[in-house]
Order: structure tokens, then C-alpha cells, then sequence
């Protein structure tokens, strides 16, 4: 795996991690979604460590990072492994990006067509978050049952984006835990109704006093052996980070 | 001898700080570490094939440590030491080889040296990053031997007045370092402003200011100052998109100091797009205009390939055009072909290479450089390397 693959992973998660801070006025299946949106993300921030696995039948590759998240707007991310990555950090002001290579001393400014990428095969793609869209704000949400995944009662939640949205899915479904709120499940799907691809969340475990799964794993419908697991290393939610920490003085001197 | 003293220093300072981090903080990763220390191990072999010339092979292992001491919030340091140990045809065939290889074009140039010089074999070292680096708020300031990158496209880089490097060179990744005093402040969260002044192997300072912003999407940056004692310098650049396409740029204009009024200055200008289609593939594109062409009178490609570059020799033709295509074939496997096209020399420059990821740590290269060109001096010349390698990181 070379430089724009481990680049692109690494925005993908960065993405992930970027909360929505939505304002919602209609009650309860979007309330659920809400409030599974903070319990993962932190209502503010969010400091964490992460091994991605991309797994493969013959062969499997890992990335070790840590993230600063706030909010929608400014994430920072920085690589902890590979020997051979390790070091470089990537920053995400608004819809700015740029990319630190310490060992040749040189800041990139990313392209957005870098950004729009595919993730992994699939066609989740970066370019609906960055484009500030939220699963709060840009969906009608449906509660349409309840059923269990993998023995936890969840909120079954059918979420169709609204005509002006900028999200690539025709659906999502996500199934949320009643208990702790955790998303532990969601399909999503293209515009003719396919399922292109399956997030399974496990491992729960108690972080800074939250419930939260550990444990990530995306599948890609067409492509039933290629898998990427995300384990969740560490997490602190709500920490003051001044906005100044995401800056690009910091990228070239953060640590983990 | 001062430079044997120097070299002393470096690797005393390295042993010094090796010897505490084996007691504290070797090969740890968490984060209340100060010390580190990373590197890898290159094999390469290089098989160079010349008109006229029979298949020469040389072999390298290719050893880099980098030091960084955390000392504090405000002050950290850093140490990089480069060994190669080089053998085969090339250091038997060429008197002047262990020259090129020992060569060090900064102010404390006995810090590359060659320790051990046979009729087949030679044993380099190079200290090729030494600073101390001070933050204090918005301000920060780096001593020593250090890579100063203004350059914002890939191939050629007019802005980058202190480290202009060479695209061939590409087993070099971390490139040369300039001895030098930077001063840098950033005045917002997405801008920068430099100042630096490095001084040379022939005493010759170069000293210039540099201010980066971001604005309407894009980084923008300014930058003037004197080169290599005589000649002025003014620049501007820029890195942003267009439809979704990386678009970045690159002018520098040099005049000489000496006799300013009736002699006239010279213009270097790049530009470059890059994109990124849905199926990873990642092509990029640029342009080069060489304004000092006429004054440079290259050789041979050989001569080139080889000379130390500064701003003025980017490139060897008046125009110069480079596209480059990457795909990733299998996630482990990624492929690139570049390709230089030279109309002035009518020459082109094929570079393909296949880079696979054999473990987490461990990569397999090859590489091949083929150039065909006709230099006024040198008349027509083809020229071909190949290249395999491979790289142990840690």
C-alpha cells in the first residue's frame, strides 16, 4: 500500500469521526439517531487512537493513528504506524485539507477529488461528509421496528436524504441499541435500491464512562471476502481542544 | 581537522542519545517517549546500460537513523545520519565516482564523508539533518542542518531556493538538508511566514523571506530574497483545485545583483494539475518553462544527472513536460509510469515503476529510468537504468 491508498484511509476515518452537531425539531426517530451520533462522536470532541485492519484472505495490513476531532469543522489526524508512514499528519480546516510529510519537510494541500474517494472497494465515499452532510440534518428518519443485533433490543431506523442533501446513498438503515444508544448496525444503499455495503459494530466497552463499541467492521457488498476492521484503541469525549490546536503550526509538531 | 571534529560531534551526539534511549525509550511508540528513533535498510541494485558501452552493475545497502529528542513543549532536536556502503562496477569504473559520492554542497561539508575508499568498494556516511528546534508560542526557530520546502508542485520547484532537488534521484526520499538559521511565525492557523538564511560550501549565503496564506480555497505564498550572494530573487506560488483537480504553481524570477540596471533577469515557471479518479487511479500533470536555458549548456544527461542542482538547473530543456500515472493494481501493488518529454533537446525521459507492499515494513521496487536525448555539446545519447530495491523500515 502506497502514499494516496494509506491517504485515502486515513480521511475515510478521519471522516467517520467528524461529528454532525445537527439541530432537529421533530421527535423521536431522529432524536435516536441524535442521540447515537453524540454517544459515538462526543457532543464537542473527541481525542482517540485506532488500529485499522484491511483484511484479506491471503494478507492483511494495519495503520495505527490518533484523531482530534471537533466538531464538524476541524479534525487532525496523525500517523502512529506503519514505521514507514508514521509521523505525517493531515488537517482538516472546513472544507481545507492539507497533508504533513516531516520526512521531506513539505505541506500538500489535498485536492478534493482525493478526498471523493471510494473507501476500500466500496462506494462509500468521503465526499457527502465533507460536503458537511449529517445523518441528523440531511435525513428523514423512520422508525420502522425493533429488532436485535447480536442479542442487544435496537431501534430499527429507516433513513431516506432529503432531495437537496449532497449524500450518495438512496437509503440507510441503522439499527441503534436502546440501552446505550451505540449504532450497531447500518446498511446502506445506492439509488436503484442495492445494498452496497454493511457496518457491524461489537466489542462494546466502557470508555471515558461511555458505552461504546470497539469493534468495526465494513463490508463491501460486492465484494464479500474484502473487509476493514477499525478497533477502537482509546477514546475521551468533550475535552477543551482550542480551535487553535488545528492549526498548521501544530501538524508539524503534535505527538501521540 | 574541523570536519573530522564535526562528524565526531554528530555521531558522538547520536551515540550519546542512542545509548540514553536504549536505557529509557528504545523502539517504544507511547506517547511519553521523548526519544526516538526511526530509520530503514535499503538494498538496491542498479544495472546501467549506455550506448557503447557493456552493462554496468553497482549494489548498495542503504542504512538511515533519525534521531528526534522530545526535550520539551518548547525545545526538541534531531540527528539523521545516511550510510551507504557501495559496491560494483560504477565506484571500479569511474575515478571520479567517490568524489560525486562524498560530495556535500553545504557550509559544513566534512559531514559527508566517505570513511572507507577501495578500488571496488566505498563506505559513506552523511549527517544530513543536525538541529535544534525552539517554539515559544507562534513563533519558532530551527539551527542547523535542515530541509527548508517552499515548493508546492511535484517535478520542478522555482520557490524551492534552498533545496532544489532532482526527480531521477528518487532513492534519495528525504533529500539533502541546507545549513541554515529559519525563523518561522505563524499569524493564523493557516499561514505561515519564513525567514531563512543558509550559507553554502563556497561561503555563499542565500537569504529570503517567505509568506504563506490560505485565501478563496487556496494556499498562496510570496517569497523574495538574495541567492547565493549575487542575484535577487522574487517568487510567488500557489496550490489549490479547479473542478476537483489539484492546481498548483510556481514562479521565481532572478536577476543579478551586480550591474543591476543593464543586464536582465531570468524567469522559472511551473505548473502542475493532479486528479484523482473514482477507480484510485492518480495522474498528474506539469509544465516547466526554464528561463536560464541559454546559460546552462548542459553536456550530457549525465552530467546533469549527476550535477547538484540548484534553482537555476532545474531542468535542461527551455520547456520541459512530465505526466505521471498511478493505479493501484493490487492493494499490495501500486504502478506508475512517468514520462519527461524535453522538445529543446528533443529528448523524453520513461520512467515505470512497481512498488509492493510485502509486509507492513517491508517493500519491494523496481525501477527504470530510460532517457534518450541530443545535447548541442554531446550530440544524440540514450541512456538506461534499472533499478531493484528493497526497504526494511523501522
Amino acid at each position: 500500500m502506497k502514499r494516496f491508498e494509506t491517504i485515502l484511509l486515513i480521511l475515510a476515518c478521519m471522516f467517520m469521526l467528524l461529528s454532525s452537531a445537527g439541530y432537529a425539531q421533530d421527535m423521536s426517530a431522529k432524536d435516536i439517531v441524535r442521540e447515537a451520533e453524540d454517544q459515538w462522536q462526543g457532543e464537542k470532541s473527541s481525542i482517540s487512537t485506532m488500529t485499522m485492519k484491511i483484511i484479506r484472505p491471503t494478507w492483511e495490513r494495519t495503520i495505527e493513528m490518533k484523531n482530534w476531532i471537533k466538531g464538524r469543522h476541524f479534525a487532525l489526524t496523525l500517523i502512529t504506524g506503519p514505521a514507514s508512514e508514521k509521523g505525517q499528519t493531515f488537517l482538516k480546516r472546513h472544507n481545507d485539507m492539507w497533508h504533513w510529510m516531516p520526512s521531506i519537510g513539505r505541506l500538500i494541500k489535498l485536492p478534493p477529488s482525493m478526498m471523493s474517494q471510494g473507501w476500500m472497494g466500496s462506494d462509500y465515499t468521503n465526499d457527502d461528509i465533507l460536503k458537511e452532510s449529517s445523518i441528523v440534518t440531511d435525513y428523514q428518519h423512520s422508525l420502522i421496528g425493533e429488532e436485535p443485533v447480536n442479542g442487544r433490543v435496537c431501534y430499527k431506523i429507516r433513513m431516506i436524504p432529503n432531495e437537496d442533501a449532497a449524500v450518495v446513498w438512496g437509503k440507510v438503515i441503522k439499527w441503534i441499541s436502546k440501552q446505550h444508544y451505540n449504532q450497531l448496525k447500518s446498511e446502506y444503499y445506492d439509488e436503484d435500491g442495492e445494498r452496497v455495503r454493511t457496518e457491524l459494530l461489537s466489542h462494546l466497552k466502557s470508555m471515558d464512562n461511555r458505552i461504546v463499541p470497539t469493534h468495526i467492521e465494513v463490508t463491501p457488498e460486492d465484494e464479500k471476502n474484502k473487509k476493514t476492521v477499525l478497533e477502537l484503541n482509546q477514546i475521551k469525549f468533550n475535552r477543551d481542544i482550542p480551535d487553535g490546536f488545528f492549526s498548521q503550526q501544530n501538524m508539524k509538531r503534535v505527538r501521540p | 581537522m574541523p570536519g573530522r571534529s564535526l562528524i565526531s560531534i554528530a555521531t558522538g551526539l547520536l551515540a550519546a542519545l542512542l545509548l540514553f534511549s536504549s536505557n529509557t525509550a528504545m523502539a517504544q511508540d507511547s506517547g511519553s517517549n521523548n526519544l526516538k528513533l526511526n530509520g530503514y535498510v535499503k538494498f538496491m541494485n542498479t544495472i546501467m546500460d549506455q550506448e557503447g558501452i557493456t552493462w554496468l552493475n553497482e549494489s548498495m545497502f542503504h542504512n538511515r537513523l533519525d534521531l528526534r529528542w522530545y526535550a520539551s513543549r518548547s525545545f526538541r532536536t534531531g540527528v539523521s545520519i545516511r550510510n551507504r556502503f557501495i559496491y560494483g562496477d560504477l565506484v571500479e569504473s569511474f575515478p571520479s565516482y567517490n568524489d560525486l559520492i562524498s560530495r556535500d554542497y553545504g557550509y559544513f561539508h566534512k559531514l559527508t564523508r566517505n570513511l572507507v575508499e577501495e578500488k571496488s568498494y566505498l563506505v559513506n556516511t552523511s549527517v544530513d539533518r543536525l538541529w535544534m528546534h525552539y517554539t515559544h508560542g507562534s513563533f519558532e526557530v530551527r539551527i542547523g542542518r535542515q530541509r527548508i520546502n517552499w515548493g508546492q508542485t511535484y517535478v520542478w520547484n522555482p520557490n524551492d531556493l534552498f533545496n532544489a532537488y532532482s526527480f531521477f534521484d528518487f532513492d534519495y526520499e528525504e533529500k539533502p538538508g541546507s545549513d541554515a538559521i529559519r525563523l518561522m511565525y505563524y499569524p493564523t492557523f493557516t499561514s505561515a511566514a519564513e525567514l531563512a538564511v543558509k550559507v553554502n560550501r563556497n561561503d555563499q549565503v542565500t537569504a529570503a523571506g517567505y509568506y504563506r496564506f490560505n485565501q478563496w480555497g487556496y494556499d498562496w505564498q510570496l517569497l523574495g530574497g538574495i541567492l547565493n550572494d549575487d542575484e535577487y530573487v522574487a517568487g510567488m506560488g500557489w496550490s489549490g483545485n479547479i473542478a476537483g483537480a489539484g492546481f498548483s504553481g510556481e514562479m521565481t524570477y532572478l536577476r543579478p545583483g551586480k550591474s543591476f540596471p543593464d543586464t536582465s533577469g531570468i524567469l522559472l515557471a511551473s505548473a502542475s494539475a493532479s486528479y484523482m479518479f473514482d477507480n484510485s487511479m492518480y495522474m498528474q500533470i506539469e509544465g516547466f518553462y526554464n528561463g536560464n536555458y541559454e546559460h546552462m549548456n548542459p553536456g550530457s544527461f549525465q552530467s546533469y544527472y549527476y550535477r547538484p542542482l540548484t534553482v537555476k538547473t532545474l531542468s535542461f530543456s527551455k520547456f520541459s513536460w512530465f505526466t505521471q500515472v498511478s493505479y493501484p493494481i493490487h492493494p499490495l501493488l501500486d504502478g506508475t509510469l512517468a514520462l519527461m518529454y524535453y522538445p529543446d533537446i528533443d529528448g523524453f525521459f520513461i520512467n515505470p515503476s512497481f512498488q509492493y507492499s510485502l509486509t507492513d515494513n517491508v517493500q519491494l521496487s523496481a525501477f527504470a529510468q530510460l532517457f534518450q536525448g541530443k545535447f548541442v555539446a554531446g550530440g544524440q545519447e540514450k541512456i538506461n537504468f534499472i533499478f531493484f530495491r528493497f526497504k526494511w523500515s523501522f
